[in-house]
């Protein structure tokens, strides 16, 4: 049974890659070009995980983080924030404890350990549910 | 004179004539003995009292010079200045070494103030913070009252709270003080006072006065030395202080001494009193004059009874007299009754000669000696048998010329006593020096028929007298030396001045901050720049410690202690010290960002104070932060390209794109090491921007050395293994560091990651070991070295050294990234040695955990996060 993974992202070219990438490892990918639309599929399809870009269009990806944190369901889902931009002050801050959260910065990963990483986070899930 | 024909009446007559010839030659020789012999006596102990007063005069007069001397080079140092500034005076004073003349209480400086000035002066003693650090918010011209001219206490040294009291005197107030002042002024001479009360305690004493003229002013007639008076130069005297230690005892052994400066009693030497009241019968007293500073002191000095005692004990003369009188009698009573042999009288007479204490010698009209006493066979070494039937030439010096003995023998042939003093030799060679009495006997008849020379040793005296020739003769030479010193002073003094207007001029023009201190760090000299800079009027901060009165901060606006800041440390160690990025306190609170340098300044390997020079980095910063905000920026937006290029490639050459054409594999592999080295860079600039602006977190924690570092030679080696060479960690220190582990691997990938690129053949040796609180973790490559010229540019921002240009480029900022992140941990990171195609050794310290470094470390990273908080999460 495929795990289906939630790309929020808005630049083309990179949907492209990382979409291709987790295809070709066997995972489901649904992709939200802004945090709005990520933030609907993820709510209505409680993907197993979220690689969330911050720097997007209409909603950035810390405010869909915010709003994620207050649902039932996305209080407990699995994000891994994917962005260029440094972890400042600001988006450290609206990063809640104890909730799944993990941080890469796309240019220093690429893309064998962004997948290695997400392999890692989501075998801790399956850890936690046994 | 053997014996006599037997008696007859005529005999017995001629007998009795004879014996009263004899009685009475006898009494006529004995009271002629007697005469020289107590003459010598008497002339011995007055000499010898004559030499003691002439020491007393001698010391007294030697220790009168050296006051005089002083108050030349005094007034030779205001003479040559426009004005004497206390600063100049109180270290001049010191040198002239006054603790060296017990004696001095003060030295002090009066400087004439008309009536019309008094406001004015007083204002600005008050005022004048470099008359005493603390001021004299009191200062008053004492006592009150309306004159034309005053005469007022300014400077006085050494400074203590009696001292003090006389500041603000006016010396015109008192006339015996102002009769010896205008006394100075008109004879432009030291001249002392009367005794007056001091006006420091009120204690009895007197004062040397040397008048300072303004400069340049004539001074030739009493008009013109009034109208130049510029002030005085005084010594002050304690009759209780006066001449301490001038004997090495307090009197001299024999005599007492009183000195009177009219009807005042100076001093006592020793106790007068009880030698006055004592009853003595050859008391010696003399008086003589001393001229000091234009007065004239007398000097009583007076034997003590023990003093006459050791020559009248010699009493010879009395012994003489009556052994020669009991003699002749005996003499006569012999042969007027028996006639018996004359030749007793003789051995009688001898035997009391030969009692005398000074040499006497009996010679006939030629010279030949024919008797001498045990005292002159002592003083020359001549045994008796070796003079007698010999010349008196045998004792000849050479000393004395031909004519000296003409002189002699023309005196004594012609029946009259000759004085004077000869050198003699003695038998062994050596000289002495004699006083002799040579006086002719001569028989009834008035013909001279023998001589008696009555000698006395003064070679000790004569040596004394030379030694006070010398003495006098080297005085005279140190004055001259002093005085070629103070003419010395006086060009380097105007030299000094001019300097001085030059050196001001500069310093209160240069556009940077400029701030001297003494050597405990007070300030003693702040220009306008500085002045401006920091909102400051150097009037409030002159005197006061600089680090108190202007607080330092860090980059992020910490106060900075003490202890860490450039100015102490280049007192402590008295080498140039910087500050930079760091900001000072505006008076306004506000912080204002500069870059200092401090420099000691270092006389006789004494450290004497520092000169701290500033400049206001406003506008760099300014400059430097938009640099980084630009840079910031930029890096984000070129990140997102690029990871689509580096991801993409990689995917390609990983096959997540299908099989891949193997022409294209290389191009592929080159585009991907291009844009690796594209993100190395792009993630450099930020990490530089960030740690200017301090946004860079550094979690502290504790750690065992050996296993990170096995941990990250695991990564490298994979690094050194493509280039074949190898990754040697020697045995490591089982230590505890304290670090933030990331920056702690980033600073060793660093390091050894540069060595690696820079070296070819050979390997690459990581060693570690223990100094202190710290560990130095040293990284020695057999790579290409680097030149001297660029050790220098090492951990500058953005240097490329460019060793060759094939060799593989960096960034350009690892090691200045890596030198700040270990400096911010609390270590640092430096070139140990380097020799070109040989290899370099980078060594990297870190503090060891707990240490004292480490605890400081970590309390002040705690402070920063607690200025600027921040939540970080896994």
């Amino acid at each position: 049974m495929s795990q289906t993974i939630l790309l929020v992202e808005d630049d083309k070219v990179l949907v492209s890659m990382y979409q291709t990438l987790l295809q070709n490892h066997g995972y489901a990918v649904k992709i939200g070009y802004n945090g709005e639309e990520g933030l609907k599929i993820a709510l209505s399809d409680h993907p197993d995980l979220i690689l969330l870009d911050v720097r997007m269009p209409k909603m950035d990806g810390i405010t869909m983080l915010e709003h994620l944190r207050k649902d039932l369901w996305g209080e407990k889902a699995k994000v891994i924030i994917l962005s260029n931009l440094d972890p400042t002050d600001q988006i450290l801050g609206s990063i809640v404890e104890n909730h799944p959260t993990y941080y890469l910065i796309k240019s220093n990963n690429p893309p064998e350990q962004v997948l290695e990483q997400i392999k890692e986070v989501l075998e801790t899930k399956q850890e936690e549910k046994s | 004179m053997n014996s006599y024909p037997s008696k007859s009446p005529l005999y017995n007559k001629i007998l009795g004539i004879i014996s009263f010839i004899v009685l009475f030659v006898g009494i006529a020789v004995t009271f002629f003995i007697w005469q020289y012999t107590r003459d010598n006596v008497r002339n011995n102990a007055e000499s010898n009292f004559t030499r003691e007063v002439n020491q007393i005069e001698y010391a007294l007069t030697k220790r009168i010079g050296m006051y005089k001397n002083i108050l030349f080079a005094l007034q030779g140092l205001f003479s040559a200045s426009e004005s004497v500034e206390r600063q100049e005076w109180s270290p001049f004073v010191r040198t002239a070494r006054i603790v060296d003349y017990p004696d001095i209480e003060y030295i002090s400086y009066i400087e004439i103030v008309k009536d019309d000035e008094k406001e004015e002066f007083i204002k600005s003693f008050r005022s004048d913070i470099r008359t005493s650090p603390a001021g004299y918010p009191n200062f008053a011209i004492y006592p009150e009252g309306k004159r034309s001219e005053y005469a007022v206490v300014k400077y006085i040294y050494p400074e203590n709270e009696e001292s003090l009291n006389a500041l603000g005197f006016d010396l015109y107030s008192s006339p015996p003080r102002k009769i010896a002042l205008d006394k100075a002024r008109d004879m432009n001479q030291p001249v002392a006072s009367e005794l007056i009360n001091l006006a420091t305690d009120g204690s009895s004493g007197f004062f040397m006065a040397a008048p300072i003229y303004e400069n340049g002013k004539p001074i030739n007639t009493a008009e013109e030395k009034i109208a130049a008076l510029k002030g005085f130069v005084i010594v002050t005297f304690k009759i209780s202080s006066l001449f301490t230690n001038i004997f090495p005892t307090d009197s001299p052994p024999e005599v007492v001494f009183t000195i009177y400066d009219q009807d005042d009693v100076l001093y006592k030497g020793g106790n007068v009193e009880d030698v006055k009241s004592s009853i003595q019968q050859n008391r010696y007293t003399e008086t003589r004059m001393l001229e000091v500073g234009q007065r004239t002191w007398l000097l009583e000095v007076v034997s003590k009874p023990s003093f006459a005692n050791s020559f009248s004990e010699r009493g010879v003369p009395t012994i003489a007299a009556i052994g020669g009188i009991v003699l002749s009698l005996m003499l006569f009573l012999i042969i007027y009754y028996s006639g018996k042999s004359v030749s007793h009288l003789i051995l009688l007479q001898s035997t009391a000669l030969k009692a005398a204490a000074n040499s006497v010698v009996i010679t006939d009209i030629k010279g030949i000696i024919q008797w001498v006493n045990p005292a002159f066979t002592k003083l020359t070494g001549y045994e008796p048998n070796e003079l007698v039937g010999k010349s008196t030439r045998i004792l000849n010096s050479g000393k004395q010329g031909k004519e000296f003995y003409r002189n002699l023998w023309n005196t004594i042939l012609a029946g009259k006593t000759w004085k004077g003093e000869i050198t003699n030799k003695r038998k062994d060679g050596t000289l002495y020096q004699e006083e002799q009495y040579i006086s002719p006997v001569t028989d009834k008849s008035g013909k001279v028929t023998n001589f008696i020379a009555i000698k006395q040793d003064i070679t000790q005296r004569k040596q004394i007298e030379e030694k006070i020739t010398l003495t006098n003769r080297e005085l005279e030479d140190s004055k001259k030396a002093m005085v070629n010193m103070l003419e010395d002073l006086n060009s380097e003094k105007t030299n000094l001045a001019r300097e001085k207007v030059k050196d001001e001029a500069i310093l209160a023009n240069i556009g940077d901050g400029l701030i001297g201190t003494d050597d405990v760090g007070k300030i003693i000299l702040i220009n306008h720049s500085a002045e401006a800079l920091l909102g400051l009027s150097a009037k409030k901060v002159i005197g006061k410690k600089f680090i108190d009165t202007i607080p330092m901060f860090d980059e992020s606006k910490a106060p900075i202690s003490p202890d860490k800041r450039a100015l102490t440390k280049a007192l402590t160690h008295g080498m140039p010290t910087h500050d930079s990025n760091k900001y000072y306190q505006h008076a306004d609170r506000t912080k204002l960002p500069i870059v200092a340098t401090v420099t000691p300044v270092i006389l006789n390997k004494k450290i004497i104070g520092t000169i701290e020079v500033f400049r206001d980095i406003t506008k760099e910063k300014e400059i430097d932060q938009l640099k980084d905000e630009f840079v910031s920026i930029t890096s984000h937006e070129l990140r997102t390209p690029l990871t689509a290029i580096d991801g993409l490639v990689s995917m390609i050459l990983d096959g997540e794109y299908g099989a891949v054409n193997d022409n294209l594999k290389q191009p592929l592999k080159d585009v991907n090491e291009s844009s690796d080295r594209l993100i190395r860079l792009v993630n450099n600039l930020l990490n530089v921007s960030r740690m200017q602006v301090g946004k860079e977190k550094y979690i502290l924690s504790e750690f065992l050395l050996s296993k990170k570092l096995k941990q990250t030679l695991e990564l490298l080696d994979v690094v050194a293994d493509k280039k074949k060479i190898s990754l040697k960690l020697a045995e490591i220190p089982d230590v505890q560091i304290q670090a933030d582990e990331d920056k702690f691997q980033e600073v060793l990938n660093n390091i050894i990651g540069n060595s690696i690129k820079f070296t070819d053949k050979g390997g690459i040796t990581i060693k570690a070991q223990v100094k202190d609180d710290h560990v130095e973790i040293s990284v020695t490559d057999s790579g290409l070295g680097i030149a001297k010229e660029d050790q220098s540019k090492l951990f500058g921002k953005f240097e490329q050294i460019s060793t060759r240009t094939d060799k593989p480029a960096g960034t350009g900022l690892g090691l200045y990234i890596s030198r700040a992140m270990a400096c911010k941990m609390g270590g640092d990171v430096w070139l140990a040695q380097s020799i070109p195609e040989k290899g370099s050794t980078f060594i990297f310290s870190v503090p060891i955990a707990k240490s004292k470094i480490a605890q400081r470390t970590k309390k002040e990273i705690e402070n920063e996060s607690k200025a600027n908080p921040d939540h970080k999460s896994n």
